[in-house]
């Protein structure tokens, strides 16, 4: 089985910039050796193949700041681009993503920080990717939409390790009365935007999200309309909810009780 | 080389053999989080409360009325009382914790969310129900709250009793906080101790390059809080390094600035 490698987003949604922090620190002293001087590419999917450019080279203890403002726009029509730590050189074009994963630690995860930001506020979240199956779904529940002050927005990051971009699409549903608010598309490779608020969410609802044929990372992002300030952070997947024992298992289960319910409502 | 290759996978193995939490030893215990309260110098907290159980089920409209209950704990892991509060029936309830919903907020610093355990109708398997959800920060003058999710499986609770279900290791160890502080901007790192040992912690500031300066050193007693604070005003990344006994001594992270702030898990 092949292990892909660990991957940093930087996201360009909306009118906000973004920026990645990705530090040549580990989380730990005990999982991490690696001393040595790291590539940092750049990856971004053109639909056909990934593009890769050697953005910088990495030092340990150094940290780079990489903004959305100052690399190639066309590194991220998707919205996403990916940095890429290692010790090997790309080529710069690749049929799929490299394999071999430099960084690695479990407890926690080795991660960078991700976020957004304007003229007047950022917001960010400890980030890290690993590529998605090709062939696979989502479903997550969305509980801090905000009112009155924030325009709302669902944020849904996807890679495969395929550099196709495929349409998705994605259903949004009230989660008590199974109501159907719309649907809409998100892609593969890509940050996908939705915008929430014309979907008539209330304070009480808690929408369901759900699309049948791509997994993601879906993130609430609020913004506050006059734009003094941000908030990110990613919902959770049904296995959350529980602790110990086979979550994998618990989470197909979780799953299936909602589907075969959302089905009887049709 | 062969010795030094000995001596890592030694170092290793006393470092490993346990996981950052352990199995509740409570019979249907339910789990949660130690999610920070703020309530002083401008603060104000809400918590996302949704019938977690019924999200494992496949219906969280909450026909049978199962309540959940909020613990609250002082900044020495006292349990100062709890309020029991209903589940919504409509998905989600925005609770904010403030005087009017409970008097025990006054000394309060963190709060736990324990739910109903399982009515039989939905089978766990070998997992536990567990309280991971969201909480928002805002503060005088900010438009919007900022989310966090819980980030620490911590305690275990049941008809009353509680334990803490975190582990600590023989040897003390590093942690990292995941993102670099810039400035200028206030940072305040909320730890608690989810072990059932008090816990010494070591507060270090620096970098690889400028070397590191210990801040401060503080005790944790069992399910205790504390918020230390850094003030940064350069740009130049730095970090925040942990030394403790505790497997994960992960902060929830506050970075002010004069016009707002961020919150996430560091």
């Amino acid at each position: 089985m092949i292990h892909f490698g660990m991957f940093f987003p930087l996201m360009k949604v909306l009118d906000l910039q973004g920026f990645l922090e990705l530090s040549y620190l580990p989380p730990n002293n005990w999982e991490n050796r690696i001393r040595g001087q790291l590539n940092l590419y750049a990856i971004w999917s053109d639909g056909a193949s990934w593009k890769t450019n050697l953005h910088s080279r990495l030092e340990y203890g150094e940290t780079h700041r990489v903004t959305t403002n100052s690399i190639d726009p066309e590194s991220l029509k998707t919205g996403l681009c990916l940095f890429y730590p290692t010790t090997e050189k790309l080529s710069s074009s690749l049929e799929l993503l490299p394999s071999a994963p430099y960084w690695h630690s479990n407890t926690p995860d080795w991660r960078a920080t991700s976020g957004l930001f304007n003229e007047f506020a950022q917001t960010s979240y400890q980030a890290e990717l690993y590529p998605l199956p090709s062939e696979a779904s989502m479903m997550t529940f969305h509980p801090f939409i905000q009112f009155s002050a924030a325009a709302n927005f669902l944020v849904v990051l996807n890679v495969v390790k395929e550099p196709e971009l495929r349409s998705n699409e994605l259903e949004l549903l009230n989660s008590v009365d199974l109501k159907r608010y719309g649907k809409t598309t998100i892609w593969t490779n890509s940050a996908s935007v939705v915008p929430l608020d014309k979907y008539g969410f209330l304070p009480h609802d808690l929408p369901l999200f759900l699309s049948r044929t791509m997994a993601g990372i879906p993130f609430g992002l609020g913004v506050a309309k006059n734009g003094s300030m941000l908030s990110l952070e990613h919902t959770h997947p049904p296995a959350s909810l529980v602790l110990f024992g086979n979550r994998r298992a618990m989470q197909s289960r979780i799953k299936k009780h909602w589907l075969e319910r959302i089905e009887k409502a049709l | 080389m062969k010795f030094k290759k000995f001596l890592e996978k030694a170092k290793y193995l006393i470092w490993i053999p346990k996981n950052i939490s352990s199995l509740p030893t409570l019979e249907r215990a339910t789990i949660s989080d130690i999610f920070p309260l703020r309530q002083m110098n401008g603060w104000e907290t809400h918590f996302e409360l949704l019938d977690t159980l019924g999200l494992i089920s496949g219906d969280n409209s909450n026909p049978n009325g199962r309540t959940a209950q909020l613990v609250f704990f002082d900044d020495a892991g006292s349990k100062l009382g709890e309020e029991l509060i209903e589940i919504p029936r409509t998905g989600r309830k925005t609770v904010k914790l403030d005087l009017f919903f409970s008097s025990f907020v006054s000394k309060a610093s963190a709060f736990a969310v324990f739910h109903g355990e399982s009515d039989g109708s939905v089978d766990l398997k070998d997992s536990f129900l567990a309280e991971r959800g969201y909480t928002g920060y805002s503060r005088v003058g900010c438009e919007i709250r900022g989310y966090v999710h819980g980030n620490i499986d911590a305690i275990a609770s049941r008809e009353g009793k509680i334990q803490p279900i975190g582990n600590q290791g023989l040897l003390p160890r590093n942690y990292n906080v995941q993102h670099p502080l810039r400035g200028p901007a206030t940072y305040e790192f909320f730890i608690s101790n989810p072990t059932p040992r008090t816990a010494l912690v070591t507060v270090s500031h620096g970098n690889v390059k400028e070397g590191w300066e210990e801040v401060e050193s503080f005790l944790l007693k069992s399910r205790g809080s504390k918020i230390f604070c850094i003030e940064k005003s350069d740009d130049e990344a730095t970090f925040v390094r942990l030394r403790s006994h505790l497997y994960l001594c992960r902060p929830v992270v506050f970075r002010i600035t004069e016009r707002g702030f961020d919150v996430f898990h560091g």
